[in-house]
């Protein structure tokens, strides 16, 4: 009985260039599975990453969704505005660990000028929790400096030094702060984030090339020089949103009931990992396409195991019709095919899994730079377990079939195989 | 008591009518039997039925006192490797074990053939070897891989691992039809003198007529079963 294992592993030894093969294209489909599983998993965990580390994004009361968008991806239309002493406000609560009050609306050729205080390079966190990182230069001192995002700078070729106009609003015909150009002090590293795309100034810049505009327009008859704008109060007047960390996360409910029932003007706070999982039910369906596609190649490959096992039964009657005149039955031998079938999807899972772990190893570092995807190495989700025991079983049952032909030829065939 | 008795056997193939039919039939221990008729006239099937691979529908079919049909389908495989030794017409030769290693391979699923070669030799290495020799087999090519040896060596490895341990009959199903006609006379010479030392029953299916002249017993299929389609 042993000795037939024996046999089996010597038998299986002898056909290893087209096992092989077929251990490589199940692998290979698992691979595909687990991959594409782990991407559609971390993406939507990098899409949360983009504000990781703040727990509430306050705002104008307005849509939630439309908030998030505007002032964490830059995507859609321009909210209400919210006071500038709310803001001081909240940043006062004992509840609060730090805040930054973000102001938003200006461009620079598309890509969005952002208002924030120096803190936001210390204090902001993107992806597991990185802080930024500065590739050139240093974070802005003076009232018209201007750091940009990677991709801006990589994107419209400017360097440290290099002068630019902002212009007002967003579009092609915005009309332009052409009075008061800004210096380049600083160029942030990649982070496959919305920050890539922002042009950051300071929340006094931000005030003071709007000090002589009234109403989306330069008010006709004044010029307010740039030497002359420092004698002025550039204390922001009003903000796009806030985003705030607390001391302890615990407190977050508190302080969303908090800021909801300000009194002086109205106000929301919005939890962005809640928000941003209500816009990921929208994106379901793409989702769902995916995983029908790794599902098809998993099945194909399935196939493919079935057709070569099957292909190597008629080579293998021979050998099955000795094994039976020494002795063996027709069942045993049947139970010697399930199992190499068995073991076969076994070692493909196993060798997909170690695959699937290689390879985001080596593009992971990639995906997280140029889009932001930050793809970690992890056991497989349940679901992915839900995957792996799916092949499995089908693995089992494909195997299964040429084991029974082989019975059913074993006797059909007596002794001598008619091929 | 004979080797093998068979009276009032029919048999049929699943689904099919019944297509051999034997009133009786027996063969003594260390007999050889030259068993000729054409194809369809079901020779193959005779040999699945005595090798114990299928079962009659009816009748007696017992082989050194024991009746086939009463062993569950295990017991038979068992039964099988115990008491036959099998030779087909060509492809013997497990193609990933070395010539030793298929000449042993009864005894690794039969302790009795296991024993009986242990006794004949020290060990099973020896005793397939020993036969091998005999077989005009140069020790060289012993653990050679058997796809490295021609079609008649092939053979003889066959016949060696047939022998192995001493069963009690050997069935070759047209072992000779893939040699050259001059190889052929020799083979059955070794074959029927290895079976005649150790009392070894024969049944040697062909439809060579050449070669009965060296059979003292001859059967014709179409006269043994009526039922034979003949062509």
């Amino acid at each position: 009985m042993t000795y037939l294992f024996v046999l089996a592993l010597r038998s299986a030894w002898n056909r290893r260039l087209t096992l092989g093969f077929t251990l490589l294209a199940i692998a290979l489909s698992v691979t595909l599975l687990l991959t594409i599983e782990r991407l559609r998993v971390d993406a939507r965990a990098s899409f949360v990453q983009a504000v990781s580390g703040t727990d509430l994004v306050v705002g104008a009361r307005g849509s939630p969704l439309q908030l998030i968008l505007y002032a964490v991806f830059r995507i859609g239309s321009a909210t209400q505005e919210m006071s500038w002493a709310s803001a001081e406000a909240i940043a006062q609560h004992p509840a609060v660990a730090w805040t930054l009050p973000l102001a938003l609306g200006d461009s620079h050729r598309d890509y969005p000028v952002l208002g924030a205080p120096r803190d936001y390079f210390r204090l902001l966190r993107h992806g597991d929790g990185e802080p930024l990182r500065f590739a050139e230069g240093v974070p802005y001192a003076g009232l018209f400096e201007v750091v940009l995002g990677a991709e801006v700078a990589e994107r419209l070729g400017y360097r440290l030094g290099d002068r630019l106009i902002l212009a007002h609003g967003g579009g092609h015909l915005a009309p332009e702060h052409a009075d008061k150009p800004f210096t380049v002090v600083g160029i942030l590293a990649r982070t496959g984030t919305p920050i890539d795309r922002t042009l950051h100034v300071s929340l006094e810049a931000i005030e003071a090339i709007h000090l002589d505009w009234q109403g989306g327009a330069p008010i006709p008859g004044l010029t307010i020089p740039p030497e002359l704008v420092g004698k002025f109060d550039l204390t922001p007047k009003s903000v796009t949103a806030v985003l705030v960390g607390l001391k302890s996360r615990a407190q977050v409910f508190a302080m969303q009931r908090w800021v909801q029932s300000y009194p002086d003007e109205p106000l929301m706070a919005v939890l962005p990992g809640v928000t941003l999982d209500q816009l990921w039910e929208i994106m379901a369906v793409a989702e769902r396409s995916l995983l029908a596609v790794s599902a098809l190649v998993a099945g194909v490959g399935l196939i493919g195991l079935v057709a070569v096992i099957l292909a190597g039964l008629n080579e293998r009657r021979r050998e099955l019709a000795i094994l039976r005149s020494v002795g063996a039955g027709p069942r045993r031998l049947m139970l010697l095919l399930a199992l190499e079938g068995a073991v076969l999807t076994l070692l493909a899972i196993a060798l997909g899994l170690a695959l699937s772990h290689l390879l985001v190893l080596l593009v992971g570092p990639w995906l997280a730079s140029q889009y932001g995807v930050w793809l970690r190495i992890a056991w497989p989700t349940a679901g992915q377990w839900l995957w792996l025991a799916a092949v499995f079983l089908v693995g089992l049952a494909a195997s299964l079939v040429p084991a029974w032909r082989a019975y059913r030829l074993s006797l059909a065939d007596g002794l001598t195989p008619q091929v | 008591m004979p080797l093998i008795e068979i009276e009032d056997l029919r048999f049929a193939w699943p689904g099919h009518p019944p297509c051999l039919q034997i009133d009786r039939f027996t063969l003594e221990r260390g007999e050889a039997i030259f068993l000729h008729g054409p194809s369809g006239s079901g020779k193959s099937t005779l040999l699945a039925l005595l090798a114990g691979v299928q079962v009659a529908l009816s009748g007696r079919l017992s082989i050194g006192g024991t009746e086939l049909a009463r062993l569950h389908a295990p017991e038979r495989d068992r039964f099988r490797v115990d008491h036959v030794g099998l030779i087909f017409q060509q492809f013997n030769l497990l193609p990933y074990l070395s010539v030793i290693d298929n000449v042993t391979l009864p005894c690794r699923f039969s302790s009795l053939r296991r024993q009986r070669a242990l006794a004949d030799a020290g060990d099973l290495k020896e005793a397939a070897g020993r036969l091998l020799s005999r077989l005009d087999l140069a020790p060289a090519l012993w653990t050679r891989r058997t796809t490295a040896l021609s079609v008649g060596q092939q053979q003889r490895v066959a016949v060696a691992r047939a022998l192995i341990g001493r069963p009690d009959m050997i069935l070759a199903d047209e072992p000779t039809s893939a040699l050259d006609a001059s190889r052929q006379e020799a083979f059955l010479d070794l074959l029927m003198q290895e079976c005649a030392r150790s009392n070894i029953g024969l049944v040697f299916v062909s439809h060579d007529l050449r070669l009965v002249s060296r059979f003292r017993r001859i059967e014709e299929m179409t006269r043994l079963n009526p039922m034979a389609r003949g062509e």
